[in-house]
């Protein structure tokens, strides 16, 4: 069927089938008058491809690339049982001294995988969502037993010896740690890290659940304990949801017995400075504070790490048509949401418990469009942009919507060149607002390094060629795009006049 | 393995050829998961309109999947605008408006007629792909007849279906029909079957599963499990037959 779909797309093609040579279907094309006597002799068991070109120069040759496409695949299937194991066991025996296994199989069965790697001996890295927690915490506990990781599920990045697994950027092996209940939170930190000139021994995810009740932080604790003696480790940092209340002690008392300099993001979640252990509001916090914390040198939270560039160019938007509408944030990156929500909050008057709102006739929303709601059979959005193409442009038609507030995130598993259709629709909304005489700002910030294969610079290029501020960081995105919308924050934010 | 060697089991072992073993030692036994007997057929009706309407926005223009909606919604098969057909949805509406004439009889009158084998005939082997539209129809017509306990419908038609597939089809899909007969399909059909029959409804996950399945072989087998579905959910609304 491939095949003949990639038939019918050639130019001179009218269609092309393919289908077994059963008797009901050799009168079929008989009926439609494509019968020849050759397809006549078929039986049941053969493959007849039918093409309709529009001369027969055209049919022969479609006909020719379909026996070598076919060719091709029965060959490269022949080359793919040779060469990849499908099995855990086999794959073993192919590399006796693995000893890690990543797993990515539908979540129904990524416990039975899983438990069957521990029991090997391997550390996992579970990708695989939607495993029931139960089956969570008996790995988690199998793991433990036997001194094992137990990364995930719903692990999406990892950095283990220098070698990303997952969702990752290329980032520098250096001497900061990371344990992390999520894949893009993770990302964010490491890659800030890679800007400030830093590198990360290891990125442990240990998945979103970990410190929750049930699962009782086993994982955060024991990827604490492993990167607080770790010799090539000096400073760590903890990227998390709140923890649940019941976890909340214990892990203090853990953080309290690192004795390296660390720093702990759980997003909504706040405590006071406690001997090296310093808690913060952001990601871009975490990042910063770690680099500054470790080296001694005093660290304090701000709301932009250069705010005379961003007073400029706050300043220079003033000047022309503000933008009616509100704050619409279409997210990739379900913690970098997760983060905008929480500034918003803040900020941004009528942004309800959803991350929607309605005051005074504006509202504000910002949509995770990796969840289950959206990427239901189809990509993730990180991969496929066509979701949030569609999401943009039906803004630039909506009077309702005066500042895109969007995420870019690089590296491997991401999409080959994403600022290409983010730039596109970008343009094409604000053109649509300008033509109705309104004005749609766009406020972006991209998670990557200098070397992450898309090319970070080209990126931010392409982005600011469309009209977007790109802006260092998701949080001061956030808070820049709150400042459009609200100028009299400029006083908090950018201590200036409003 | 090598064309012709000999393929057989030990009972925990199948063996290809001298070299090749596979253990089904320690492995369990796939038992579909069987719908609850709906106790509200407006319930059921409801989940076929939901479902239907679902299928409407997201059903492709390949193979049979044009037909689904129809079937679910209990339209007539012959008010099909033939302009709107593809050559292959034109060649299977008799024999599917036959089909669904013998199924309504068997359910509503009791009385299993022969199968009207001349039309009927046509829809083996019938298509695109390596299980052909046509059997894949008949594959979620079995599974649902079975699943909904049409216990005798479903003996019926696979006694008179199976002796012709072995001619009309190649051997994997006859194998799929002669699991079909049993009353196994694949996973997301029974999911789907299930869906439909239980009180909250038929999720877009249901759906998401049999889309899966080939490239419109879901489709295809969701046509014959809706045909099935809507009528016996006409019949339990009129407070018919009980198929046991």
């Amino acid at each position: 069927m491939q095949v003949a779909a990639q038939i019918r797309a050639r130019p001179g093609i009218r269609q092309a089938a393919a289908f077994m040579g059963t008797p009901s279907n050799r009168d079929l094309l008989g009926e439609a008058g494509l019968s020849t006597p050759d397809d006549q002799r078929a039986r049941p068991e053969d493959l007849i491809l039918a093409v309709d070109a529009e001369t027969d120069a055209v049919a022969e040759a479609a006909l020719a690339t379909a026996r070598q496409l076919i060719l091709e695949r029965r060959r490269a299937a022949e080359t793919a049982a040779t060469a990849r194991p499908r099995t855990l066991d086999s794959a073993l025996r192919m590399m006796p001294r693995a000893n890690l296994a990543a797993i990515s199989v539908p979540g129904q069965h990524a416990a039975f995988e899983a438990m069957r790697a521990l029991k090997r001996g391997l550390h996992v890295f579970l990708f695989s969502d939607n495993v029931p927690l139960q089956d969570e915490i008996e790995l988690k506990r199998e793991a433990l037993r036997r001194g094992l990781f137990c990364m995930g599920p719903d692990c999406g990045t990892a950095y283990v010896n220098g070698t990303g697994i997952g969702f990752y950027n290329v980032i520098p092996r250096g001497r900061i740690g990371c344990v992390a209940a999520s894949g893009t939170g993770l990302q964010a930190v490491a890659s800030r890290l890679a800007a400030l000139g830093e590198g990360i021994s290891y990125g442990i995810g240990v998945g979103g659940r970990d410190l929750s009740e049930g699962v009782g932080g086993m994982m955060t604790f024991f990827a604490l304990e492993a990167l607080g003696s770790d010799p090539s480790t000096e400073a760590i940092v903890l990227i998390s949801k709140p923890p649940h209340p019941s976890v909340l002690p214990k892990l203090k008392t853990a953080l309290r017995g690192l004795g390296k300099p660390t720093v702990v993001c759980c997003l909504g979640a706040s405590s006071p400075e406690e001997g090296r252990v310093r808690w913060v509001g952001q990601l871009d916090a975490a990042a910063d504070a770690v680099t500054n914390l470790h080296c001694g040198r005093a660290w304090t939270p701000r709301p932009f790490n250069d705010p005379e560039t961003i007073r400029a160019r706050f300043a220079e938007i003033r000047r022309q048509q503000a933008p009616a509408g509100g704050i619409l944030g279409l997210f990739t990156g379900g913690t970098l949401a997760y983060e905008a929500q929480l500034i918003l909050k803040e900020l941004v008057h009528g942004l309800g418990p959803e991350g929607c709102g309605d005051v005074e006739g504006i509202s504000h929303r910002v949509l995770d469009l990796g969840d289950d709601e959206y990427t239901r059979s189809r990509p993730h959005p990180m991969i496929d942009p066509q979701i949030r193409t569609e999401l943009i442009l039906e803004a630039g038609r909506s009077p309702k919507v005066g500042v895109l507030l969007l995420d870019l995130v690089l590296g491997h598993g991401a999409h080959p060149d994403p600022a290409a259709s983010l730039a596109a629709a970008i343009r094409e909304a604000r053109a649509t607002a300008q033509a109705a005489g309104r004005r749609v700002l766009a406020v972006a910030s991209v998670v990557g390094t200098a070397g992450d294969p898309q090319n970070l610079q080209a990126q931010v290029r392409q982005l600011a060629d469309a009209g977007a501020e790109v802006i260092p960081t998701n949080a001061e995105a956030t808070r820049f795009a709150a400042l459009l919308v609200r100028p009299e924050l400029s006083h908090v934010l950018l201590e200036t006049r409003p | 393995v090598y064309p012709g060697a000999a393929a057989g089991h030990d009972g925990t072992v199948f063996h290809l050829g001298p070299n090749l073993g596979i253990s089904w030692a320690g492995a369990g036994v796939w038992r579909p998961t069987v719908p609850g007997r709906p106790n509200d057929p407006a319930a059921l009706v409801r989940n076929l309109d939901m479902l239907a309407d679902r299928v409407l926005r997201l059903a492709p223009a390949d193979g049979l999947a044009p037909l689904v909606p129809r079937l679910l919604d209990d339209a007539p098969l012959q008010a099909f605008r033939r302009k709107t057909g593809s050559a292959l949805v034109l060649a299977a509406l008799p024999a599917v408006a036959t089909l669904q004439r013998w199924i309504a009889s068997a359910m509503t009158s009791g009385s299993l007629s022969t199968v009207p084998a001349s039309s009927l005939e046509r829809l083996i082997g019938l298509g695109p792909g390596l299980t052909p539209s046509g059997d894949d129809c008949f594959i979620g017509t079995l599974v649902a007849l079975r699943s909904l306990g049409w216990q005798r419908a479903a003996d019926v038609l696979a006694a008179w279906l199976l002796p012709r597939a072995r001619h009309r089809t190649h051997t994997i899909s006859y194998a799929h029909l002669a699991c079909a007969a049993k009353g196994e399909g694949a996973a997301a059909l029974h999911d789907t079957l299930c869906a439909l029959c239980s009180p909250d409804g038929a999720g877009p996950g249901a759906l998401a599963a049999l889309e899966s399945i080939g490239h419109s072989s879901g489709w295809d087998a969701l046509a014959g499990l809706a045909l099935v579905t809507r009528l016996h959910a006409t019949v339990l609304s009129a407070g018919g037959n009980d198929p046991a």
